[in-house]
């Protein structure tokens, strides 16, 4: 059974065109690589 | 493959040919992400945008200069109307890899089509605001707006999402239904989507079960009754054409055909005008009003958006009118405040009336003047000019008229009269609150007509306020004999004067007093 409100609230506004710089600034990019040296760095230590 | 640790390309081996950094692992962690692409490209292919989704992001958790995976990322966002997380993917993309990147072409076509990206960007706005709709209680005006934003932007998903959990709420399952599969024709794999058809089944579950079997009954009989149709038909098709069996013992004669006479003629020509007729009707009107229904259906749909529009500007004209009204209802409030009878209006042509009669040399010590000065509040308005003109006339009926009511006062003392000279003594303190001699000529009145408090506020304010008046001496005597305090600063300064001047201050009270003593019956005890 479906909670017409708790479905609702699951909605998040989209991104409009003047948040997308904000957005590039805020995106996250660390992968697995950064990760890896990192612990290759904490190891030679 | 480049090495992580200083750029240089790889060979096959383990190592870094340049820095001798262990690539291994590096390796394989680049094999994941790739593996994960190739996952989502094929997911892609088949539409199902919201695996690939998954799978690119975790290509890019891996690695994250894997810019194909990122490219499709960006792909796979566009064409589920989020604009701007495609355009965010390919920005990073590009970043981190400048040259010969797909990124490019896919920037460049969103520059080149700035309109398009303008009307993306449009309806991801309507989309928001629809939202905000649905949350606010505006969910008719919401289900409008989405219709509005799919027609205008056909891939947008989150708005036929919205839409269809709409119709579900209205419960409107036919229509929900309708908008869900076409969310499923965007993204076949989209979740939400699937969950919302599947609840709109649970609910038409039964409703479909009963009408089952009898649709099934009635295509069969229909099917049954056209096979009966068809082969009875054919049968007596054939009956018809098929010539008699020939019987043992009959001549076979040759069949007859009848040659085709003028009246034939007219009748076939006529029943070929009457099918054209009917292809006519059928094939080019229909054709036609189906153009028109097209047509008519666009303008309905102008039509519903210009509503749509309407209803937002009455909407924002209605919170107009409620500012409005309210701004009026706190302008009349202030109109009332101006013109009232305590209003700073009034107040204004009381002042101004008491001026051009002092100008006009109307007699300034009138009792008239005078009282109508002292009914204006001085407070009333918060005006310099006002409280300038009040100080001035205040200061000038003052001087004038204070000396005359003092005069007719003391006379109303001198001769017994206490009783009527109290309210003149005391409107000469109105009109100047330090006017020690009323102060003090009031206080005797009081202490005459047997009033001994009225008589002590007097002295005591005297005392009090007055040290240095020629009253001073007798109030504190007055004071002590009524019961009074005497401030101690003052009563030290008053031990010193009082034995050099207190024979005369007795003197001067005693003359002072010498009516009153005298007055054995008071005129006025008798009024």
């Amino acid at each position: 059974m479906i909670d017409f409100e708790e479905e609702l609230s699951k909605f998040r506004p989209s991104k409009e065109v003047d948040q997308a710089e904000d957005a590039i600034v805020n995106m996250n990019l660390q992968d697995m690589t950064d990760i890896m040296v990192e612990i290759l760095k904490e190891k030679d230590k | 493959m480049k090495c992580y640790n200083c750029g240089n390309e790889l060979g096959t081996g383990q190592f870094c040919l340049r820095c001798g950094a262990d690539v291994s692992l590096y390796r394989r962690i680049v094999r994941l992400s790739n593996s994960y692409y190739n996952a989502g490209l094929e997911r892609a292919r088949l539409r199902d945008l919201t695996g690939a989704r998954e799978s690119l992001q975790k290509s890019l958790q891996m690695n994250k200069r894997n810019t194909d995976a990122r490219n499709l990322l960006g792909l796979v966002y566009f064409e589920t109307g989020e604009v701007v997380e495609a355009l965010c993917q390919w920005v990073v993309s590009k970043d981190l890899q400048p040259e010969n990147n797909l990124a490019d072409d896919y920037l460049k076509q969103i520059r080149d089509g700035r309109n398009q990206l303008d009307t993306m960007n449009q309806a991801v706005k309507k989309f928001n605001q629809a939202l905000t709709h649905a949350r606010m209680d505006g969910k008719d005006l919401a289900v409008i707006q989405l219709k509005r934003i799919i027609k205008q932007q056909p891939k947008f998903l989150k708005a036929y999402q919205l839409l269809g959990l709409l119709y579900i709420q209205q419960e409107d399952y036919p229509k929900a239904a309708k908008v869900l599969r076409q969310g499923l024709k965007i993204d076949t794999g989209d979740t939400l989507c699937q969950k919302y058809l599947q609840e709109i089944q649970g609910k038409l579950g039964k409703n479909l079960k009963e009408e089952e079997p009898e649709k099934t009954e009635e295509k069969s009989a229909k099917t049954s009754a056209k096979m009966s149709a068809k082969s009875s038909a054919k049968s007596t098709a054939k009956a018809f054409f098929a010539p008699d069996p020939p019987e043992k013992e009959d001549v076979v004669m040759p069949p007859y055909r009848e040659t085709p006479g003028g009246m034939r003629a007219i009748l076939w020509v006529l029943t070929g005008i009457a099918i054209a007729m009917c292809m006519y009707q059928f094939v080019i009107l229909r054709s036609k009003n189906r153009d028109e229904n097209v047509q008519i259906n666009q303008e309905i749909a102008a039509y519903d958006s210009k509503l749509a529009d309407k209803e937002l500007e009455m909407e924002a004209m209605r919170n107009q009118i409620t500012e409005l009204q309210a701004e009026n209802e706190r302008l009349s409030e202030t109109v009332g405040a101006l013109t009232g009878n305590d209003g700073s209006g009034n107040q204004y042509d009381a002042l101004l009336g008491v001026v051009s009669q002092y100008l006009a040399g109307e007699s300034s010590d009138s009792e008239g003047l005078v009282a109508a000065f002292s009914k204006i509040d001085e407070t009333a308005v918060d005006s310099e000019a006002y409280q300038k003109v009040y100080a001035v006339m205040k200061e000038h009926l003052t001087v004038d008229s204070i000396s005359d009511i003092y005069e007719e006062a003391y006379n109303l003392y001198k001769n017994y009269y206490y009783k009527k000279a109290i309210p003149v003594f005391e409107e000469c303190l109105q009109l100047s609150p330090d006017h020690v001699d009323s102060l003090y000529y009031l206080g005797l009145c009081y202490e005459k007509r047997k009033n001994p408090e009225g008589a002590l506020n007097c002295f005591q304010r005297i005392v009090n306020e007055f040290p240095t008046s020629e009253y001073y001496d007798n109030a504190v005597k007055k004071v002590k004999a009524l019961g009074g305090t005497i401030p101690e600063t003052t009563a030290a300064t008053v031990a010193e004067t009082v034995p050099a001047e207190e024979a005369a201050a007795e003197g001067e009270a005693a003359a002072e007093e010498a009516p009153a003593e005298e007055a054995g019956a008071e005129p006025e005890e008798g009024e």
